[in-house]
């Protein structure tokens, strides 16, 4: 199966400055780009007029976990016990929920689709590409692809109303550090056991699940905002964790020590009334200023809580806040692509990389009224404007 | 005074006019070319100058953001509470907070939350000010009911009604059979005087209904009692165009973006937005920031609306639903200098970035 896109304008993330051509789709990766490409194919997009960019990618996000009119299906927070390290989301990730398609109507094509915060330590998110294939498991990128965690008011609220620790800001860091103590206490055993079944400690689910962070197969992915980013890092640092900060309101007071830890900043998302404490400087302003900073930002929207799309609205906010269009676009491309160790395969126009591409009227970040005509997957349309509601796959 | 010069003026219907507005206080009090006046002079050369922008219904500022659990917004003590008005729960510190003037708000409107039948009286206030008097644009602007779920979830725990939608229906139609049958006695009854003012189609109806089911009854309502109705959220309220047009009823739409309500409700957005040719309508947030309005107006533009028609339904159009239009919503003379100024169309380019609001007079500048 091959599809040739032609005559689209080419905005490819790799740094080079957008060009009018072609892009050719083979076996679901690309395997010719250039201007006027002389190559046949079983499906071919006349692009005239319309813009290219690689499928954005949204690097937090709970869909088909979280349902916003239906609190019966919201099977994204066990808030059973603030310490869930095994709990995976893909196990019960609803791909046949009706937001998949938003995600297809937005242009993005691969999603880090993550555990809510609920607790402080909340479960094993996974990356997958958002449509293309009826069972979820053939769409996973990785899973796990990182052990989720909360600060603030969620695990607070949860288990404080309950008079349960974490009930402070100081206890969910003590919850958080004693369950990291015990799995690498737990893996010490196992290695001093050295495969002797007798010597092995009882297995235990979740020291399992946090031993993959420990041992440096997955990162952290921190869900946290002001001061609370701080004592993430001191976390990240304290067990030698890769780490990634989720949301970061109010990121603009730290940028020393977020610099200096150097985790990638997943931003957003904005949109949201002002209140007092971490309810403050949710603002778009801020990834300008973490640019700036020196850190790898991108934009993400938290769907369902907020539509796919809006991706690239805040991009767009992004850009009247003062931040470079190109800039803007690879905070949706290949900044999350690379902050989700996926940028082999996605992220950018690449001979090589997965054929996943959105096709926009007009220019998305910039024009207002840029919207996705087409959503293509590895070589395979999976949303076309104006074919209806509930015809994408 | 203030003088605003060589600025491109949108009146409504996109009819623009490069030209001087003189503000004394907080009102306009001269539009014209080559004004001249001793005033404080804000040079809007190659500027866009917009109506202030009206945010028409939301919590925020009467929420009490600083306890989240004890919110001010959301009385539901009982399901009937037509006689509280939300001038009491204002608190200006929180309006403030919000930074409304960054996207060119300049009012809003205050409106109690979702959980009670007849959840209380709503006003329209400038997004500045001391005190909710002082802010106050109209503070008799209409009744505020919910016919969602969210009433019916909220008391059916207690075991008492309503805990269905026939339920909600009926404790209505109750409450305002009472209401027109309420002798001039002099009877001390607050709760129905409101609702009198409304049978009286002297205060509207504004009724938060999302599917069209609960639009129907809501219109089955209006038909019965003749109120004037305003509903807002009304995600599928295409499906019922003819009689939202037969009742003169018009449209806050709810936040087309937050909580992806918009897919949940299976939203015809091409078809909610095209209503706008036809019937009053107004963009809106739910309970999100107040980004949702001019997302949802972005959003409206990507789905074909025209980009002046957008401004308009966030300005002149919400004003007119309101009643306010006589104070707020157009640049003109003797109206509210409530103004939004920007390099460029923001519903056009996000390269367009806004360059000085003014809230009844007070001049707000982006760094």
């Amino acid at each position: 199966m091959t599809m040739l896109i032609k005559h689209a304008i080419i905005y490819d993330m790799e740094g080079n400055p957008p060009y009018k051509g072609d892009i050719y789709i083979e076996n679901g990766r690309i395997a010719q780009m250039g201007p006027a490409l002389t190559v046949c194919a079983d499906e071919v997009i006349e692009a005239e007029g319309l813009t290219a960019l690689p499928g954005l990618v949204d690097a937090h996000s709970h869909l088909g976990g979280f349902n916003m009119v239906n609190v019966d299906e919201c099977d994204f927070n066990e808030m059973t016990d603030p310490v869930t390290p095994d709990v995976r989301a893909l196990d019960a990730c609803n791909i046949h929920d009706q937001c998949f398609m938003d995600a297809c109507k937005g242009g993005v094509t691969t999603m880090c689709v993550t555990p809510g915060s609920g607790n402080a330590i909340c479960g094993l998110a996974f990356i997958a590409k958002t449509a293309g294939k009826t069972d979820i498991h053939d769409l996973v990128l990785r899973n796990p692809s990182a052990l989720k965690l909360a600060f603030g008011m969620n695990p607070i609220g949860v288990y404080g109303s309950k008079n349960q620790a974490p009930m402070t800001r100081m206890g969910v860091i003590k919850v958080m550090r004693d369950a990291f103590n015990q799995a690498k206490i737990y893996m010490e055993k196992k290695e001093a056991a050295d495969g002797d079944p007798l010597m092995m400690p009882e297995f235990n689910p979740k020291l399992e699940a946090i031993s993959l962070a420990l041992s440096h197969q997955i990162p952290l992915k921190i869900h946290c905002e002001q001061f609370d980013m701080l004592t993430a890092i001191e976390l990240a640092k304290e067990f030698d964790c890769e780490y990634t900060i989720e949301h970061a309101w109010g990121s603009e007071f730290f940028l020393p020590e977020l610099a200096a830890g150097g985790g990638a900043i997943n931003y957003g998302p904005v949109g949201v009334p002002t209140g007092y404490g971490e309810l403050t400087h949710a603002s778009i302003a801020e990834v300008k200023m973490l640019e700036e900073a020196g850190l790898l930002v991108s934009i993400i929207t938290d769907s369902p809580i907020t539509m796919p799309e809006l991706i690239y609205i805040q991009a767009g906010e992004a850009v009247r806040r003062g931040v470079a269009h190109e800039n803007a676009l690879k905070m949706i491309t290949i900044n999350p692509a690379k902050a989700l160790h996926v940028d082999d395969r996605v992220g950018s126009l690449k001979i090589g990389k997965d054929g996943d591409v959105v096709l926009f009227t007009g220019m998305p970040a910039m024009d207002v009224a840029a919207n996705v005509k087409y959503t293509i997957i590895e070589g395979k349309v999976v949303y076309k404007q104006g074919e209806g509601y509930g015809k994408c796959e | 005074m203030i003088l605003i010069k060589h600025g491109n003026v949108h009146f409504p219907k996109g009819k623009t006019e490069k030209a001087d507005i003189l503000i004394e206080q907080s009102k306009i009090i001269k539009i014209g070319d080559h004004i001249s006046a001793d005033a404080m002079v804000i040079n809007a050369k190659d500027c866009e100058v917009f109506p202030g922008f009206i945010l028409p219904t939301t919590s925020v500022g009467i929420y009490n953001y600083a306890d989240l659990r004890h919110t001010d917004s959301d009385e539901k003590s009982n399901p009937v509470n037509a006689d509280l008005h939300v001038k009491y729960s204002l608190d200006p510190v929180e309006v403030k907070l919000q930074g409304y003037e960054r996207h060119g708000i300049t009012a809003f409107g205050a409106i109690p939350n979702d959980s009670a039948l007849i959840a209380g009286q709503m006003g329209v206030y400038h997004t500045n000010g001391r005190t909710a008097s002082e802010m106050a644009i109209s503070e008799n602007v209409a009744l505020k009911v919910n016919f969602l779920p969210s009433v019916k979830r909220t008391f059916s725990p207690r075991s008492m009604a309503p805990m269905t939608r026939m339920g909600m229906a009926a404790i209505l139609r109750k409450e305002f059979q009472k209401a027109a049958l309420k002798k001039e006695d002099g009877a001390y009854d607050p709760s129905g005087d409101i609702l009198r003012r409304v049978l009286d189609r002297e205060l509207p109806l504004l009724c938060n209904a999302r599917e069209n089911f609960e639009i129907e009854t809501m219109l089955d309502l209006q038909n019965e009692f003749g109120f004037r109705l305003i509903l807002m959220g009304a995600y599928q309220a295409e499906r019922s165009l003819e009689k939202l047009k037969k009742a003169n009823s018009s449209v806050i739409l709810g936040d087309l973006l937050d909580s992806s309500y918009a897919t949940y409700y299976q939203a015809d957005i091409p078809a909610l937005v095209g209503m706008a040719q036809q019937i009053p309508m107004a963009f809106s947030n739910n309970g999100s920031g107040f980004e949702g309005m001019l997302w949802s107006a972005e959003k409206a533009v990507r789905n074909g609306l025209d980009p002046d028609k957008a401004v308009d339904m966030m300005t002149i159009q919400t004003a007119e639903i309101l009643g306010i239009s006589d104070k707020v919503g157009s640049i003109d003379v003797g109206k509210y200098a409530d103004l939004s100024i920007w390099n460029g169309h923001p519903l056009k380019t996000y390269n367009a970035q806004i360059h000085t609001c003014i809230t009844a007079g007070e001049v707000w500048r982006a760094e």
